[in-house]
C-alpha cells in the first residue's frame, strides 16, 4: 500500500507542476474548481457533448450537474467530443458541476445475464485487489485531466447482476478495494453507481469502509434522493446520494438534442456548487 | 517511510506550500460540511447565466395502443406542450428501459413529431429490434418537463 501512496505522491507532484504551468494559459484552470454539495438536477450521457452544446444546455435546460464518464475497460464507446482538461475547464467555467464516473470490470457471466469482457473475480481477495487497482487507475486519469483531485467525487459504475451469495461477496470486496484506494491521501469522495436493487448497493453499507456516497439508478420512483428502492433510508443520509430517476431518452434545449439519463443530486459534486435549493432532497 | 517516499512527500509539500494559484482562486470555498448553511449566496452565484425554459405543468402523453407485436404502429399524442419557440421539445422510445444489467444507448430512438400550438403528435412503428426487453418506455419532453408512458412488446 505504501508503494501506491508513493506513486500517488509522485503523480500529484507531476500534476502540481502541470497546474503551475497551466496558470500561463488564458483559460480557467480545472484545478481551481472544488468539491461541493449539489441538490439540483443533472444528466449523464454516453456520448460526450461538445462544449458548445453544453453551453446551450447550461443556458436553457433545467440541469446543473453533468455526470462525466472518464474511462475504464468497460466504458462504452459512444463517440462525441474528446475528453480533455480543456473540456472540463470549459464546462465548469460555463457553470456546470461534475461527478466523475469510471466503468471497469463487471460481474462475470456466472453472476450476470450480460457477458462482459473484463470481469470481477469471485475470489474475494482478488476482487479486493481489482477494486484497489481500478481506484488507482481512475485517480491517475483524474490527475491527467488536470482535476483538483482532493475530495473530487469519483463513482464506480457497477451494473446490475443476478445476485447470489458468492457474487455479492465478490462485489462487496471489489467496492471496498475501490473505496479504500480512494481514501488514500489526497482522498477523493468514493461513490458507487448501479441499479438500486440488482447492483445490491445496500450491501456496501456494511463492508467496513462504505462508499462516501451512492448513485443508484431507480427509474420510475420519483426524483427524491430520500426514496430509493432496496436501499435503507438510514444509509448514506448526509448529503450522500445522487439518483438516476429516468433512463435513456432525448431532450432538446435551444435546438440542441442530447440522448441522456436524468439525475437528481443531494451529494458531492466538483466545480462551482452551492446550488442547494432542495430540488432533489 | 522509505527515503524515496520521504523525498517524494517532501517535494509535494514544498510545491504545495510555495503555491502557484489554484484552490483559493475566484471560486467560493463552500465545502460539503458547511454547504447547507451558506446556501443562499452560493446559489445566487451559481445560477448566473441560467434562463431555464418554462415548465409544461399540464403535459400529458397518451399512447395507443399500449402493447403490441413488432409491426404495430403506435400513435402518440401529447397535450399541454409549452414550447413557443419550437426549439425545446423531444420525443423518444427507449426499447431497453426494462433492462437492469446495463444501458443500451443504441436502443433509444428519436421520433419525429409535429407541434401545433400545445399539441404534439407523432407515430412510431415497433420493430423486431425493440423486443430485447419486454418493457419499453415512450418519453416526451416539452420545455423543462418530461413525462413518459410504458409500452409492452408482445410476440
Amino acid at each position: 500500500m505504501r508503494r501506491i501512496r508513493n506513486a500517488r505522491a509522485a503523480i500529484l507532484l507531476a500534476a502540481t507542476a502541470l497546474a503551475c504551468a497551466s496558470t500561463l494559459l488564458p483559460t480557467a484552470s480545472a484545478s481551481a474548481a472544488g468539491e461541493y454539495v449539489s441538490q439540483e438536477k443533472g444528466f449523464d450521457a454516453c456520448t460526450l457533448p461538445s462544449t458548445s452544446a453544453m453551453q446551450t444546455w447550461w443556458t436553457d435546460s433545467p440541469y446543473y450537474n453533468y455526470y462525466l464518464y472518464i474511462g475504464g475497460s468497460e466504458k462504452a464507446s459512444c463517440g462525441g467530443a474528446t475528453l480533455s482538461s480543456s473540456w472540463i475547464n470549459t464546462v465548469t467555467a460555463q457553470g456546470w458541476d461534475i461527478v466523475f464516473i469510471w466503468v471497469g470490470p463487471q460481474m462475470p457471466s456466472s453472476c450476470s445475464s450480460r457477458s462482459w469482457a473484463d470481469t470481477i473475480s469471485l475470489n474475494t481477495s482478488t476482487a479486493y485487489n481489482q477494486g484497489d487497482n481500478e481506484g488507482a487507475a481512475a485517480y491517475t486519469k483524474l490527475v491527467n485531466l488536470g482535476v483538483n483531485t482532493t475530495n473530487a467525487p469519483l463513482v464506480y459504475d457497477l451494473e446490475g447482476y443476478n445476485g447470489g451469495s458468492s457474487c455479492r461477496a465478490a462485489a462487496k470486496s471489489f467496492m471496498k478495494g475501490w473505496a479504500d484506494q480512494l481514501a488514500l491521501a489526497p482522498a477523493q469522495k468514493s461513490g458507487t453507481y448501479g441499479s438500486a436493487c440488482s447492483s445490491y448497493i445496500d450491501d456496501f453499507a456494511s463492508d467496513g469502509n462504505p462508499p462516501d456516497f451512492i448513485w443508484p439508478a431507480d427509474w420510475g420512483n420519483g426524483m427524491s434522493t430520500s426514496t430509493v428502492s432496496c436501499v435503507s433510508s438510514s444509509h448514506w443520509t448526509s448529503n450522500q446520494r445522487h439518483k438516476q430517476y429516468a433512463g435513456g431518452h432525448n431532450e432538446t434545449y435551444g435546438g440542441v438534442t442530447l440522448n441522456i439519463d436524468t439525475d437528481c443530486a443531494n451529494g458531492p459534486v466538483y466545480g462551482n456548487g452551492g446550488n442547494m435549493d432542495g430540488t432533489c432532497s | 517511510m522509505s527515503l524515496r517516499g520521504f523525498l517524494v512527500a517532501t517535494a509535494v509539500v514544498t510545491v504545495a506550500a510555495t503555491g502557484c494559484g489554484s484552490a483559493s482562486g475566484s471560486h467560493s470555498t463552500l465545502k460539503v460540511d458547511d454547504a447547507v448553511g451558506a446556501a443562499g449566496a452560493a446559489a445566487a452565484a451559481h445560477h448566473t447565466g441560467k434562463s431555464v425554459v418554462p415548465d409544461s405543468p399540464d403535459l400529458k402523453l397518451v399512447v395507443s395502443p399500449t402493447s403490441g407485436a413488432p409491426g404495430t404502429t403506435v400513435r402518440l399524442q401529447a397535450t399541454g406542450c409549452v414550447d413557443p419557440s419550437g426549439l425545446n421539445h423531444a420525443l423518444t422510445y427507449n426499447a431497453s428501459a426494462g433492462r437492469a444489467d446495463g444501458r443500451s444507448p443504441h436502443a433509444i430512438h428519436a421520433i419525429a413529431s409535429t407541434l401545433t400550438g400545445t399539441a404534439l403528435t407523432a407515430s412510431y412503428t415497433i420493430s423486431k429490434g425493440d423486443r430485447g426487453a419486454a418493457k419499453g418506455v415512450f418519453y416526451v419532453q416539452c420545455g423543462a418537463t418530461v413525462v413518459n408512458a410504458p409500452f409492452s412488446v408482445t410476440r
